[in-house]
């Protein structure tokens, strides 16, 4: 069985660093990896233990942040002088 | 009518004229005519002295959270401006800065740049009313004056609230380090709010949307750059030392889009400001405003690679 999202997603910005699950979660980067094929890589630390673990995610991935689980829904380009984004919605199991 | 002040400039067409003259770069003369002049002080509004505080940032409200922090709630946070941590040389440290979540990489960065070299200068900007309020200095272009790109002090008072996860976390910039008894060290949030309001809301401050107004504001001086590739290794690596010899601030713009895989492969933030946190023999080592993933004992050939821009503060 599919899990689905199970809440609004959180938009999270290029270059800026959020809270999510006791966790610090920084984004490092978002771009287009190959034709059509957006990417992010986000920079996870667990303020807890200070271990940290750099993600590669892509539309509709998975994503753990400690015991949380999130989808992937969007993933934006920069354009415009507005830095990249993308969207995450957690999901219940 | 012929009146007897006619043929004599004003203290304010003096002014008016020397700064044409010296142009918004302190370069090129251009002519002017005292027609001209006459026409200048017709057209603007009568002078008034510039107001300390801009009328946008006299306001009580806490300025706007954005958007995405939609649920952030308003809370007192009862805490002091400076608090030496563990291990800090001094109550203003590096590692009080800790961005949160709007992106002013490009504002806190010089925070810490400055914090590291010069932590005096950080306790000079801001000032504890000693009624929960605290007065944070800032150099904008204010009035006539600062058409011309002149600045001048422009303070902003602040109250302890701050915007939260509505258990005392701060949703901006994080709190400092803690006292024995146990109030939380605020000067980041402080001026950041500050900021935040003089510009008008968080999102305002949002992504760089202020540039290097922003490192102008701080300092009150022009700030000087480089891009790195435009200097042999051992020059880039010699400017860089000198700097931090001299406890100069020094801050480093990493690339944007187009380099983003590569960037992301050697650990760089893309589009995202470090501060100089140490140098010698050759390495350095960046601090990410983050308060976490930074770079250590990097060389200038990482530079040159990673980075489009560096920036020499002065204060």
């Amino acid at each position: 069985m599919t899990s689905k999202p199970s809440a609004d997603p959180v938009r999270l910005q290029q270059g800026t660093i959020y809270d999510l699950a006791a966790h610090r979660v920084g984004v490092m980067s978002v771009y287009e990896d190959s034709p059509g094929v957006m990417v992010a890589h986000l920079a996870i630390n667990d303020p807890a233990t200070g271990q940290a673990q750099q993600v590669e995610v892509k539309v509709h991935g998975d994503l753990a942040i400690g015991a949380a689980h999130y989808r992937v829904v969007q993933i934006v380009a920069a354009s415009g002088g507005n830095r990249g984004w993308l969207s995450i919605a957690p999901v219940s199991p | 009518m012929k009146h007897a002040h006619d043929d004599q400039l004003s203290a304010q067409e003096n002014d008016a004229l020397q700064q044409i003259q010296a142009g918004p770069q302190g370069g090129e003369t251009v002519p002017v005519t005292r027609d001209f002049l006459r026409w200048l002080n017709g057209a603007r509004a009568p002078a008034a002295k510039a107001p300390e505080t801009a009328p946008a940032a006299n306001g009580k409200a806490l300025p706007a959270k954005t958007a995405d922090q939609a649920a952030a709630k308003e809370e007192q946070i009862d805490g002091k401006l400076f608090v030496k941590g563990a291990g800090d040389a001094s109550e203003v440290d590096i590692n009080d800065v800790q961005q949160g979540q709007v992106g002013d990489c490009y504002f806190v960065a010089v925070l810490a740049a400055i914090a590291r070299v010069q932590p005096d200068f950080i306790k000079s900007m801001v000032k504890d009313n000693g009624d929960g309020t605290y007065t944070v200095t800032f150099h904008t272009k204010q009035g006539f004056s600062g058409l011309f790109g002149s600045r001048s002090n422009q303070s902003v008072t602040v109250d302890s609230k701050f915007w939260t996860d509505g258990a005392g976390n701060p949703v901006y910039a994080k709190k400092g380090d803690t006292d024995a008894g146990g109030k939380p060290e605020l000067w980041v949030m402080v001026i950041e709010k500050a900021w935040a309001k003089l510009q008008g809301s968080y999102d305002d401050i949002n992504g760089g949307k202020v540039g290097d107004d922003a490192r102008k504001a701080v300092t009150g001086k022009d700030v000087d750059y480089i891009d790195p590739t435009d200097l042999s290794d051992a020059e880039l690596t010699k400017k860089i030392e000198a700097a931090w010899a001299a406890k100069q601030p020094v801050l480093f713009w990493s690339h944007g889009d187009e380099k983003s895989k590569k960037l992301t492969k050697n650990g760089v933030v893309t589009d995202h400001e470090y501060a100089l946190n140490g140098a010698g023999g050759g390495k350095f080592t960046l601090y990410n405003p983050w308060g976490s993933q930074h770079l250590t004992d990097v060389d200038v050939a990482f530079i040159k690679t990673n980075f489009q821009k560096i920036r020499f503060l002065t204060l």
